[in-house]
């Protein structure tokens, strides 16, 4: 990532309609773009609103129209800055954790409605496992690099780029997947009254991880937020350095 | 102004579609889904876009 789009990643996104991002008057993309998110899952999402609540939504779309800003003339849209690579505020892998999620519960609520079930206690442990298990699995794909493509000449061979370094925001994934997964596996045993007499001591492991997460968790934020300046900083000195 | 494909769009599309047309035929009375079927159908929905969402984003 360079440094212009690091810097254009951490600016605060305001409430803009863009004539390029836009379907009808741009909302749902405005909207998505102030979340951070694809503007398609504020549109579906939009979509089954007004299914729900009998086009009433699309009232609400029509008022918001002229009270959102429409973006000035010159700022780069929403579609150029996806293509020049800009991070959105939810990640990729976080929205496939979400999507494995919901296909999960989708899953489940089909086998209950035909009768293939046998337990309401493990939709939740299952969604959580499958969303940690995606994680865990994108987190995992992330971390293998990826060979160099081989050059032009015959009998060239690609080379296995060295192993990436785990960064925080890799070991914050990787620990939520397996938090979940676990979590998943506590919630069964627990639902199930397998665990009884290990319960206190699980609630006790439990409540000092917790305490421990509140201690740290400045500590974290802290160090999350400073990653970004010091990243650029470090690209911005190779680029001296280089020149 | 030219737009460049968008295959989340595309997908995205073609789902609220394929949804439409089950609230269609249920509607119409040729189909019969509960209202925990339905339900389903629209979590699947979302959940399939927001998957396909995230694994094109790396492209």
């Amino acid at each position: 990532m360079t440094g212009i789009q690091e810097v254009h990643r951490t600016a605060p996104r305001r409430l803009e309609r863009d004539p390029d991002d836009a379907i009808i008057a741009g909302v749902c993309a405005a909207v998505a773009h102030r979340l951070g998110i694809d503007p398609i899952i504020v549109r579906v999402g939009f979509a089954i609103v007004c299914i729900a609540t009998a086009g009433f939504a699309a009232v609400a779309y029509v008022i918001a129209w002229p009270f959102i800003p429409e973006k000035a003339a010159g700022e780069p849209s929403a579609p150029a800055a996806r293509r020049s690579g800009e991070r959105r505020i939810v990640p990729a892998n976080w929205r496939v954790a979400g999507g494995v999620g919901l296909l999960t519960l989708s899953f489940l609520l089909v086998l209950r409605e035909l009768g293939i079930w046998w337990s309401d206690a493990l939709i939740w442990p299952l969604i959580l496992a499958s969303s940690g298990a995606a994680l865990l699995w994108r987190q995992s794909r992330a971390m293998t690099p990826e060979p160099e493509p081989a050059t032009g000449y015959p009998g060239a061979v690609a080379v296995p780029s060295p192993p990436r370094r785990a960064s925080l925001g890799d070991l914050y994934r990787g620990g939520f997947g397996i938090a979940l997964v676990v979590g998943a596996v506590l919630l069964f045993l627990a639902s199930n009254d397998v665990l009884g007499d290990a319960r206190d001591v699980v609630l006790t492991v439990i409540a000092a991880i917790a305490g421990l997460a509140l201690i740290l968790a400045p500590f974290l934020w802290r160090l999350g937020r400073n990653l970004p300046t010091e990243r650029a900083e470090r690209i911005r000195s190779q680029e001296r350095a280089e020149l | 102004m030219r737009r460049e494909f968008d295959p989340v769009s595309l997908i995205g599309g073609l789902v609220i579609a394929v949804l439409g047309a089950i609230l269609m035929l249920d509607q119409g009375g040729d189909v019969e889904f509960s209202a925990g079927l339905l339900a389903a159908i629209f979590v699947g929905a979302f959940g399939l876009i927001m998957l396909v969402s995230g694994l094109l984003d790396d492209r």
